[in-house]
């Protein structure tokens, strides 16, 4: 069911919705921005990579990082809401360009599933001190 | 029977701050306040007047728990119709006064005091203490002209030395400005005539004359009213300006009365503490050992968990090892066999999880050190154990019965109280104990609590005070309430408060708890006393912060697992077979019930240092692990297990009147011979100092302590008052 | 002198522990000196204790300390100065604490809390004295004497010191002596040369200084002649005969 127009469906009812596109009319459309955006920012990795000081990995795997920051929002459909990811991905690319993040925020923020999870439980917060 | 103390004399009936129950309202006077009308009652100075309306006029030597002095004029203020300025401070108001505080003239007026006062005031700000915080600083900017007309050079500056006052308190005379608020609250409020001024004018000095030990437990007061940097904290010396520190309230537990403190720390860094006002508690003032102990917490700390291998040797250990082996130990260990002892320093919160604890266990046996008698409902009715009047109705007092207590030293601003009922109204102090120095006049009826049979009869001059007495108060030491002669006093005294109280507004008979964990443990259920360890043979021991020495190892089964939680290690550490470092008082936030049955709540300013937790967080962390994990996780959760068992620990900062007096006369024991002796044990100043963990281990407590000792010594000092004609 | 020297020389007595200027009442805190000390006891005698208790009546009961003045004052008289023990008794006699004895006897500059010897001469040099030759004195005092004001001479007979204004100012300069003042220093009016001016204002206190070492008492009040304060040529002023009762009343209340 491709139509120019986005679909937005409401749980519990089956009316549709019919909104106007933002940027690409179709899911096609969508695709090409975001491989295009992909490409873009690999093309850009070895700068971010050294500048970042993330040079402790290899560069293929870094790579991959973002790879990965990529394709974790493969599940999307709404045309809008990746638009709106390829613009963000863009002002990233941008922004790393002007050095304006911070190293260490990068790091934190690109591996964050690495740092141990919090305690939840009451005898590891006991245990750790740091509740 | 005879007097004692009789140069203690009363002082001349203050003004009516507060009115005690006059017979009509006197009629209100009428006072115009920089064109603000108001009307107040006819005893009111003017600058309490303005104070109602909200205009605060600068002082150096009035304060409101003091007499008024009037000599350092900063108050001075214009009145119409009169050509010089006024004293507002000690002026009364008349119908009609029209007062302006801030004109041209008052300003004049107020700019040139100041300069007096800097003319001679050496310029110590970077290296004075009270920087910051300094009233002559305040209102130099802003009453004082920015500059003054002294030529140093040519005219000079006065200085003076130093004076030696102690251990505690630091004295940098040359910057006195003369205000004799610390002379008139030594005089006034400590007991301590020794302190004066000598000469007079550009020559006038505050001190003792002759170097003498500032002998009295409320000396570190002083440091607060000091207006300047005269009289500064010998522990707090250049540590701190008090804008880089952060003030937490909190409640002291160094003695029963739960005094408000604000615990000034930085950095996570406790440095030093200071009174908050609180007029039904402490009023103004805290004591030696609430404000100077607290370097104490820095010293024989627990900082991690310790296991006693087998070459007896205690061993750091981790947390883990140390939870399972108490929770091994707690689950293989049969109830009855089973006990806890908890200290006199715990929050309720650490309190009600070890008492759950031990429940969860099937067993009952959680005992506080200190003793109790389990007559007349024992811990079970509130007003057999707690102080019923509560400690502000010492003031309305007209006739108080102290019985086996010194509050002098067990709780210095309950007896500040009684001092300032004794000065400024006609109470009668009766003392059933040791013949000691205290602060006020009073008749001593003997070491032996038999005298109370005496009085009971109504032999006796003292018991026809107590009987024609509006408002008697019997004080009773909770330490003169052991054993079975303890048991058989408290109903005898319960019989007197009866007598005495038909038809008044006191309860009477008010118990003055000489432990701040005391009134909590007894609300949440503890038993008191520990006699019941020796009658079964004990295989597992729960320390909560013991260490007063009541139970030793001897008491116990020989194989015996003692377990012991607390901040300091003291004596019961030393026994223990497992050490849970736990936290102070400062570094927990807790609930605490006074004397007076008042909870109260104490923030923390630190965190507990090294591996240390919080108290009720321990023995929760037990519970998972023994596998009976107790139902709260945080704070809010074990407040609501409060207040499913006591829900006035939840009301804080109220006094709760404390019913079922009759019944618990109904349950008393009245039979027994009370024919012990109940001397207190706290005699003179220097046993004053180091009476828990706390301040058996700080460094200012034992150097005061020496002081108090070697001034005995000291051929200046005055001999005490028993032994005077 | 200028004020440099002044102080200079105060400080150097500061040791002496009495100042040039001020007399005998000694520091405001206390220092044990040899004489001063515990060790040193004080006990009133038997008439001084009958005059107590007749001073001690005068006061209602519960005001007792009124009586400090007084008697530190007597102690100060049986001793010849105050010492601490001193102090000591009196707090003990009247109940008070011993601040408060410490008080007064800090207050009054009256009360010698230092040694002083068996003549105490205080020589007046304030301002009307000052014009008369006051430190003319002190300086003849000094020479004669050997010591300077502010010390106490060996065979402790006499202390100088320079006082405030003894309120004898028509008969200046004068010198107080323990409790007598003697007066009028100079002569009558003399119209001779500097130099015998000079010459008897030491004889004077050359005449009473030699009196006190041999013993005898010089006749206090003042050396020219006159009673007390006259004039010294004819009465200047209450020249009539006082008016009786009645002066200046007005006729309806004769």
């Amino acid at each position: 069911m491709s139509s120019t127009a986005g679909r937005v469906v409401r749980a519990g009812q089956s009316a549709v919705r019919t909104v106007a596109p933002v940027k690409s009319n179709n899911s096609a459309e969508a695709r090409m921005s975001v491989l295009q955006a992909y490409k873009e920012f690999q093309r850009l990795t070895p700068k971010f990579w050294w500048d970042f000081g993330l040079h402790d990995m290899p560069l293929g795997v870094f790579r991959a990082v973002i790879k990965k920051q990529f394709t974790k929002n493969g599940h999307l459909t709404d045309v809008r809401v990746v638009d709106r990811l390829v613009g963000e991905t863009n002002m990233h690319m941008e922004s790393i360009r002007m050095a304006y993040y911070n190293p260490d925020h990068v790091r934190n923020y690109l591996f964050a599933e690495n740092v141990e999870a919090k305690p939840k439980d009451f005898l590891s917060k006991f245990l750790n001190g740091k509740e | 029977m005879h007097r004692v103390g009789g140069q203690l004399v009363r002082g001349v009936k203050a003004q009516q701050k507060r009115s005690l129950s006059a017979a009509l309202p006197p009629k209100k006077v009428e006072v115009f306040i920089d064109g603000k009308s108001l009307l107040v009652d006819p005893g009111m100075t003017i600058l309490q007047a303005c104070a109602l309306v909200g205009v605060d006029i600068p002082r150096f030597c009035y304060h409101d728990r003091l007499s008024i002095a009037g000599n350092c004029r900063m108050c001075l203020v214009e009145v119409e119709k009169s050509v010089k300025p006024v004293a507002s401070c000690a002026m009364p108001v008349m119908n009609g006064m029209k007062v302006k505080t801030n004109s041209d003239f008052v300003r004049k007026a107020r700019e040139g005091v100041m300069e007096f006062m800097l003319n001679n005031h050496p310029l110590d700000c970077p290296i004075c203490d009270q920087g910051g915080e300094c009233d002559l600083q305040d209102q130099a900017v802003a009453f004082g002209s920015d500059r003054g007309r002294l030529q140093s050079r040519y005219d000079g500056k006065r200085a003076l030395e130093d004076k030696n006052i102690g251990p505690l308190v630091k004295t940098v005379m040359t910057r006195c400005i003369q205000c004799t608020r610390c002379v008139r609250f030594a005089n006034e409020v400590a007991a301590f005539p020794d302190f004066g001024t000598t000469g007079r004018g550009q020559d006038l000095q505050i001190g003792t004359y002759v170097e003498k030990f500032f002998a009295s437990e409320l000396s570190g007061n002083i440091i607060d009213i000091c207006p300047v940097g005269a009289l500064t904290s010998k522990q707090y010396a250049f540590t701190a300006r008090p804008w880089e520190t952060r003030k937490t309230e909190s409640v002291d537990v160094m003695d029963g009365t739960g005094s408000n403190i604000v615990l000034s720390h930085r950095t996570g860094e406790l440095l030093r503490v200071i009174p908050k006002i609180n007029d039904d508690i402490n009023e103004e003032w805290i004591g030696d050992q609430s404000r100077f102990a607290v370097d104490g917490l820095k010293v024989q700390r627990l900082l991690t968990p310790m296991i006693r291998g087998p070459d007896g040797q205690l061993k750091p250990a981790s947390w883990e090892e140390a939870l399972f082996t108490v929770a091994a130990k707690l689950r293989e260990t049969p109830a009855e066999q089973k006990a806890a002892v908890a200290g006199g320093l715990n929050d309720v919160e650490s309190l009600v999880a070890l008492k759950d604890l031990f429940n969860r266990f099937n067993s009952e046996n959680v005992m506080t050190e200190e003793e109790f008698p389990e007559t007349s409902g024992g811990s079970d009715l509130r007003s057999n154990y707690v102080f019923n009047d509560g400690i502000a109705s010492v003031e309305s007092a007209d006739a108080i019965l102290l019985v086996g207590t010194n509050p002098r030293f067990e709780a210095p601003t309950l007896n500040a109280r009684i001092r300032k009922s004794f000065l400024y109204s006609d109470v009668q102090i009766g003392v059933i104990g040791a013949e000691t120095e205290l602060t006020y006049e009073y008749d001593y009826l003997g070491a032996s609590a038999k005298a109370i049979d005496d009085i009971l009869a109504g032999k006796g001059d003292f018991a026809k005070t107590l009987n024609s007495a509006n408002t008697p108060l019997i004080i009773v030491g909770a330490q003169a309430l052991k054993g079975e002669a303890g048991a058989a006093l408290l109903g005898k005294l319960q019989q007197l408060a009866d007598k005495l109280g038909n038809g008044k507004q006191v309860k009477v008979l008010n118990v003055l708890q000489r432990w701040a964990g005391q009134a909590g443990a007894q609300d949440v259920g503890y038993k008191a006393g520990t006699s019941s360890i020796r009658k079964t043979p004990i295989k597992f021991l729960y320390l909560l912060g013991a260490d007063e020495g009541k139970v030793t190892k001897a008491n116990l089964d020989p194989s015996a697992f003692v377990v012991y939680q607390g901040h300091h290690g003291d004596a019961g550490a030393e026994m223990a077979d497992v050490i849970l470092p736990g936290s102070a008082y400062t570094e927990k936030e807790g609930t605490y019930v006074n004397t007076e049955g008042r909870s109260q709540r104490a923030y923390p300013a630190v965190s507990p240092p090294g591996d240390a937790r919080v108290d009720w967080k321990i023995i929760r962390a037990v519970s998972e692990v023994a596998g009976k994990a107790l139902p709260y996780n945080d704070l809010k959760e074990i407040r609501q297990r409060l207040n499913e068992i006591a829900p006035h620990l939840l009301r804080y900062r109220d006094l709760e009147p404390s019913p079922f007096v009759k019944q618990a006369l109904q349950l008393a024991q009245t039979s027994g011979s009370i024919d012990v002796d109940v001397s207190p044990a706290l005699r003179e100043l220097s046993d004053y100092y180091q009476t828990n963990v706390i301040s058996r281990n700080s460094r200012s407590m034992a150097q005061a302590k020496k002081a108090a000792i070697e001034n005995k010594s000291n051929p200046y000092a005055e001999e005490p008052i028993h032994a005077r004609l | 002198m200028s004020l440099t020297s002044n102080v200079m020389l105060q400080a150097s007595r500061i040791g002496g522990m009495i100042t040039k200027r001020g007399g005998a009442t000694g520091l405001m805190v206390h220092r044990d000196t040899k004489e001063n000390n515990l060790n040193v006891k004080f006990k009133f005698t038997p008439e001084n204790e009958d005059r107590i208790k007749a001073i001690v009546d005068i006061y209602p009961e519960g005001h007792k300390a009124g009586a400090l003045i007084p008697l530190l004052d007597l102690a100060q008289r049986q001793h010849g100065w105050l010492p601490i023990s001193a102090m000591h008794e009196v707090a003990r006699i009247l109940e008070v604490p011993r601040m408060r004895a410490y008080e007064v006897a800090t207050f009054y500059t009256m009360f010698n809390r230092q040694p002083v010897g068996k003549y105490f001469l205080q020589v007046c040099a304030t301002t009307p004295c000052m014009l008369r030759g006051a430190e003319t004195i002190t300086e003849t005092i000094e020479k004669k004497l050997g010591i300077h004001a502010g010390e106490t001479t060996k065979d402790g007979l006499f202390t100088l010191a320079e006082v405030e204004c003894l309120g004898a100012c028509v008969n200046a300069p004068m010198i107080q002596i323990n409790d007598d003042y003697f007066e009028d220093l100079t002569p009558k009016v003399f119209f001779l040369f500097e130099l015998c001016f000079f010459i008897s204002i030491i004889q004077d206190v050359h005449e009473i200084l030699d009196d006190l070492k041999a013993g005898r008492k010089p006749a206090a009040g003042p050396r020219s002649g006159r009673l007390a304060a006259e004039p010294f040529g004819e009465l200047t002023s209450l020249k009539e005969t006082p008016p009786g009762p009645g002066f200046g009343l007005q006729a309806s209340l004769k």
